[in-house]
């Protein structure tokens, strides 16, 4: 313990937004210092081997779906929560000494780790087990609508409601903010990850082709939109066909994608429904006045926000750099730890 | 601001006029003049956008005061100049020109309050190693001026030290001389023993004894005395009070060393602190009160370190004990006793056990014992 103290005085304060696509690490005074897929590739030499981390990050999402049967990239996280400890513990410590520069001393930072607000007990612990098993000296946790609403700027301290949507890769989650708390948070298992599998999905049954997860990824980022807009997109994808067994390409448009990302979307906008309805009146009047804040890597589906204004009637807008708006709120809300306490973090 | 006046010939002044200019308008005016090129009223424009018409008005006026914070004022402004076709970004860098972002300034506010320590890729190690000597020189010097096991019975029990520190008994003064090997305990100094085994060195320190009473004001009669009978300074000193040692301590002389350590032996080794007076008025006392005084004895059913002082100071116990170990304190009640592994330890008072788990807090117990209380 006394030397984790010591260890501590050569660890940044980190902030860690442990998502199921990505994880991004904020350090104290520095801003966003990572940002990668939270993707792990194993290594098993033969039957019943030992088990070695073969690559972490960025090369493991090379590797998805690319790999020889004695390599597994794992995505050790799923619908926002820790799907296989170990393999999270074993990422998580790699990250936190990737973001340190001092390699003679074991870096034992103070973690601030953002959790879905639908996340169990159990699932927080573990959590918490892992950031500690990683190295951390303090762990301390904060739910992810109130993170995203710090990061995104909105005034959380004032006696006024903000609404923010966080779209992850894993889950989505929707919180009314006022006064430092959380008033009412809802948190649905849609996100990136369904918006992916839903293009799989299309794509099978309209084309009879097989696409993989990454191909899936990259179609949404090059297409994916969730409003018709004027402008129609293409692009040319490459799968193997179910019933000829060869690969063969084809070409999808941007109205396809919207197709078939029409069931997520519609779990997402009827959250934000709920949400509104859920929220006492004089905080829906201030949300109604301001608008509804999105946040998170699906903030970037095009027109998205339009999608919401148009099912809500309210203005929408879409928050700076939504992506890293979690891990920059968990950096903040860790400045503002040392001078007004533990406010906006959460137990187990 | 060349170029478009190059261009401005072809233009019409009235175009020129009405047409943005992202480089110098402000995002309000660009909006302003893009919605009047698409004739579209505010009211259209607030219906569009879910916004109310004041708030448009505001936005075009570059009247940010009145409205919501930074993040929603640019989600407003982003979706007004895609409504009106106009490219949201260099408008958006333009209104963050004007108007020092809260965001931005809250997070440069935020790095700027704990400034993180720069290069700190060389700092660390060299700073570790710094901290890393400090230690271990402070842990020398502690283990060579304290004695190895009493340092660490000082770790574990930092009032020891504070109490040795504040005793206010001028007899605690030979304690730096007593302790250097607390784990041999010394055997019973008896007058002979005293004479062969320290005479050399306690001749050797005779000037300095006399010159250190003569400093400290001790009785001017006394001094030479002290001085001339140096060798023998003990026995003389205080035979009564070796006797008296002796009858507490000695009754247990069994293979346990017998403890007990003495004024005489103080006075002699470490003048300076206990004036010849003080022993020769005391020792009769010590005498008088340990003639009847309650045999307390301390039987250890394992490893345990131990300080007891008696309330002369005279009188201490220092020291590591093993199992099997038995020891008959002497000296004068009350007793300071410190044991750091209480459950180790069978103390009895005349014969009746004394319950020392009772007193302890943890594994160390603490605590003053006076038989005449019990």
């Amino acid at each position: 313990m006394v030397f984790r103290r010591v260890r501590g005085m050569f660890s940044n304060d980190l902030s860690i937004d442990l998502g199921t696509a990505n994880t991004l690490i904020y350090v104290r005074g520095k801003g966003i210092v990572l940002n990668e897929p939270s993707v792990v590739a194993i290594r098993q030499d033969h039957d019943g081997g030992r088990k070695t981390v073969a690559a972490v990050g960025e090369d493991a999402k090379a590797m998805l779906g690319r790999t020889p049967q004695n390599i597994t990239a794992i995505r050790p996280m799923k619908d926002g929560v820790i799907a296989d400890f170990t393999v999270t513990e074993k990422m998580l410590q790699y990250f936190i000494h990737k973001v340190h520069e001092t390699r003679l001393i074991r870096p034992s930072p103070r973690v601030l780790v953002c959790v879905p607000c639908g996340s169990t007990q159990v699932e927080r612990r573990a959590i918490k087990e892992s950031a500690s098993g990683a190295g951390a000296r303090d762990v301390f946790l904060i739910e992810e609508p109130m993170a995203a609403a710090i990061g995104a700027g909105l005034p959380v301290a004032e006696a006024r409601g903000s609404l923010v949507l966080d779209v992850g890769g894993g889950t989505s989650e929707v919180g009314v903010i006022s006064l430092n708390g959380i008033v009412y948070s809802q948190s649905t298992r849609i996100g990136g990850d369904t918006f992916d599998e839903s293009i799989i999905n299309y794509v099978r049954r309209n084309y009879g082709t097989f696409i993989g997860e990454a191909t899936a990824e990259r179609i949404k980022h090059a297409i994916g939109s969730a409003f018709p807009g004027t402008e129609v997109r293409e692009v040319e994808v490459k799968g193997r066909n179910l019933a000829e067994g060869m690969p063969r390409s084809f070409t999808l448009n941007s109205n396809e994608i919207l197709e078939a990302m029409q069931e997520p979307l519609s779990g997402i906008v009827s959250a934000v429904k709920i949400a509104l309805e859920q929220t006492p009146p004089e905080l829906g009047a201030d949300v109604a006045e301001r608008g509804i804040v999105v946040t998170g890597g699906g903030a970037l589906v095009r027109d998205i926000d339009r999608l919401l204004s148009e099912e809500t009637g309210l203005p929408v807008v879409i928050a700076d750099d939504p992506l890293t708006c979690v891990a920059r709120g968990g950096g903040m809300a860790l400045d503002m730890l040392d001078s007004r306490g533990i406010d906006f973090f959460v137990g187990e | 601001m060349q170029s478009l006046d190059k261009a401005a010939p072809e233009l019409t002044p009235e175009l020129h006029t009405d047409t943005p200019d992202p480089l110098h308008d402000s995002p309000g005016r660009q909006l302003q003049l893009a919605r009047k090129n698409a004739e579209i009223t505010i009211d259209q424009v607030a219906s569009e956008l879910h916004l109310s018409s004041s708030t448009i008005t505001a936005l075009e006026a570059d009247h940010y005061d009145g409205l919501p914070s930074e993040v929603f004022v640019s989600g407003y402004l982003r979706a007004y100049a895609r409504l009106l076709g106009i490219d949201p970004v260099p408008l958006l860098d333009n209104y963050r020109r004007l108007q020092p972002s809260s965001t931005s300034s809250h997070l440069a506010l935020s790095s700027m309050k704990r400034p993180e320590p720069s290069n700190k890729s060389i700092s660390g190690p060299v700073v570790a190693a710094v901290v890393v000597i400090a230690l271990g020189a402070a842990a020398w010097f502690s283990w060579t001026s304290l004695g190895g096991s009493e340092f660490l019975a000082k770790l574990s029990s930092p009032s020891a030290a504070e109490e040795d520190a504040t005793q206010p008994n001028v007899n605690t003064a030979p304690q730096p001389v007593l302790p250097r090997r607390p784990l041999d305990v010394q055997p019973v100094v008896g007058a002979s023993e005293a004479e062969g085994a320290l005479g050399g060195a306690e001749s050797a320190q005779a000037p300095e004894a006399a010159a250190a009473a003569e400093d400290s004001g001790a009785p001017s009669e006394l001094a030479p005395e002290d001085s001339d009978e140096t060798p023998d300074a003990s026995p003389a000193a205080t035979p009564e009070t070796n006797e008296g040692t002796n009858e507490g301590a000695l009754p247990s002389d069994q293979e346990d060393v017998a403890i007990g350590l003495l004024a005489s032996r103080a006075a002699t080794a470490d003048p300076e602190a206990s004036p010849a007076g003080d022993a020769d008025s005391e020792a009769p006392v010590a005498d008088a009160s340990n003639s009847d005084a309650a045999e307390i004895t301390m039987l250890f059913t394992g490893p345990c370190w131990v300080d007891v002082r008696d309330s002369t100071g005279e009188f201490k116990l220092f020291g590591e004990m093993n199992k099997g170990d038995r020891k008959v304190l002497g000296g004068r009640a009350p007793y300071s006793i410190i044991l750091g592994n209480a459950a180790a330890v069978a103390l009895t008072v005349d014969g009746e056990p004394f319950d020392v788990e009772a007193v302890a807090r943890g594994n160390v117990a603490r605590f003053d014992l006076d038989p005449a209380t019990l």
